[in-house]
């Protein structure tokens, strides 16, 4: 039986519907990252997979992840998509690295390339996942009402249909 | 109860007092080895031999170097530096010891280098007074460390507010809001002090005071870096941990701690 070589092109990136860390970003600009730090590291980018909406939906990116033999690699706009639970993102892990592909995370400027790097992946979002039991949840409010920094929609809301589910 | 040996203990206060501290690099070589890094990449930039005196060539850098193409010249350094392995740590091994005194010993470091470079009569390149925790996605936990890259004094150097005049202005702050910072710092400019800091010495402060720089009124330039560092657990703001802040330090109490899951499956 003869050996069908399969040529690995470019990397497929990976945005949300979902808001990151709390911050929900329009697809443009996610797009926007993604496209920029594939420029300057001169990858290949393929057109980005959007997850869905629904917490805890990775249908989109288990599809990206089933393309893996042809690709060179997967540019996520962020590291912080990835699954909360530590076991999936290690079989995540092994599995793009078995297949000899590259996982990038554009917003925090990382890349995994080998098993050594995984333990800085780890340790990055383990401490962000612990942060909310550090002191003031480990986040520094700047205003006591952050509503008082909202103004904007506050003053849109009389234009909002609020019955609107 | 305080379980500091003295040493830490009287920095501390130094600190607190006086909003920065001014020491000696705790690590000259690696300070000199990013000074000559930081000079061959502005060789390679403007296509000149590299010199013989790698201060005295900095100083006088105003001669090669127009202000239009101070911003590219500048960046240029920046990516370059940031392209070597070893920057960070030999950046952190200048103050190790007094950023652990001061911050804790489990660190987060900035990613990227804020680097100055103030030509003589240049205004393009100021910084006008600020606190950073006033905006700019910083948190009142991180500290800065700058680090010049030739003998810094007067308006070739930054000026602070120190933490006793800045808790008193910062409750005055409203007054000048419909006139701006230059009023503001007309208002405050006699209880500035400008920090003398020559090559070879450090400056660790807390960015929570004002501060920032004027047009620089000396002959020669100031090159100057800052990185900030703060406590892996301590609150952040906008600046987060992951694009903008690197972990350093992260001890086997930590790393247990966050991996440790309770026996479940209990049904009640």
């Amino acid at each position: 039986m003869s050996e069908e070589l399969i040529q690995k092109l470019g990397y497929r990136g990976y945005i949300t519907s979902r808001p990151v860390r709390g911050i929900s970003y329009p697809h443009r600009v996610q797009n926007l990252v993604v496209r920029d730090y594939a420029t300057r590291h001169n990858l290949d980018y393929k057109l980005s997979a959007t997850e869905y909406a629904m917490p805890g939906c990775y249908m989109m990116f288990y599809d990206v992840l089933t393309e893996l033999p042809q690709l060179e690699g997967i540019i996520l706009f962020s590291l912080f998509m990835l699954p909360q639970k530590t076991k999936l993102r290690l079989e995540i892990y092994d599995r793009i690295l078995g297949a000899g592909c590259e996982l990038h995370a554009a917003l925090e400027e990382m890349v995994l390339q080998e098993k050594s790097e995984i333990e800085y992946f780890e340790t990055m979002i383990q401490v962000v996942l612990n942060l909310p039991k550090a002191p003031m949840g480990g986040y520094y409010h700047k205003s006591e009402d952050p509503k008082l920094n909202n103004f904007f929609l506050e003053a849109m809301r009389p234009t909002i249909d609020m019955s609107v589910e | 109860m305080d379980f500091l040996e003295k040493i830490e203990t009287d920095l501390s206060a130094a600190f607190i007092q006086n909003g920065y501290i001014v020491q000696a690099c705790e690590n000259l070589s690696a300070l000199d080895k990013i000074r000559n890094k930081t000079v061959d990449l502005a060789t390679n930039f403007l296509g000149v031999p590299y010199p013989t005196d790698a201060g005295e060539f900095l100083d006088e850098i105003v001669s090669l170097v127009p202000v239009k193409k101070l911003n590219s010249f500048r960046l240029h350094i920046i990516s370059g530096l940031m392209a070597e392995p070893w920057f960070r740590e030999a950046y952190f091994s200048c103050a190790s010891s007094l950023v652990k005194t001061i911050v804790g010993n489990e660190l987060v470091m900035q990613r990227n280098i804020g680097l100055s470079i103030q030509l003589p009569g240049d205004n393009s390149s100021l910084l006008p007074l600020h606190s950073d925790s006033w905006g700019s996605e910083c948190s009142p936990f991180e500290v800065v460390l700058w680090i010049p890259l030739v003998d810094c004094y007067r308006t070739k150097s930054m000026f602070i507010l120190p933490p006793d005049a800045d808790a008193k202005w910062r409750e005055r702050v409203q007054e000048f809001s419909g006139a701006g910072t230059e009023s503001l710092y007309q208002a405050i400019e006699p209880e500035l002090e400008w920090l003398e800091v020559p090559y070879g010495k450090v400056v660790l402060f807390t960015p929570t005071i004002v501060h920032g720089n004027r047009i620089n009124q000396e002959s020669t330039t100031r090159w100057s870096m800052n990185i900030r560092f703060k406590g892996l657990f301590t609150p952040y703001s906008d600046k987060r941990l992951g694009e903008y802040f690197a972990p350093i330090a992260v001890r086997a109490a930590s790393k247990i701690g966050m991996k440790f899951t309770m026996p479940g499956g209990f049904d009640e």
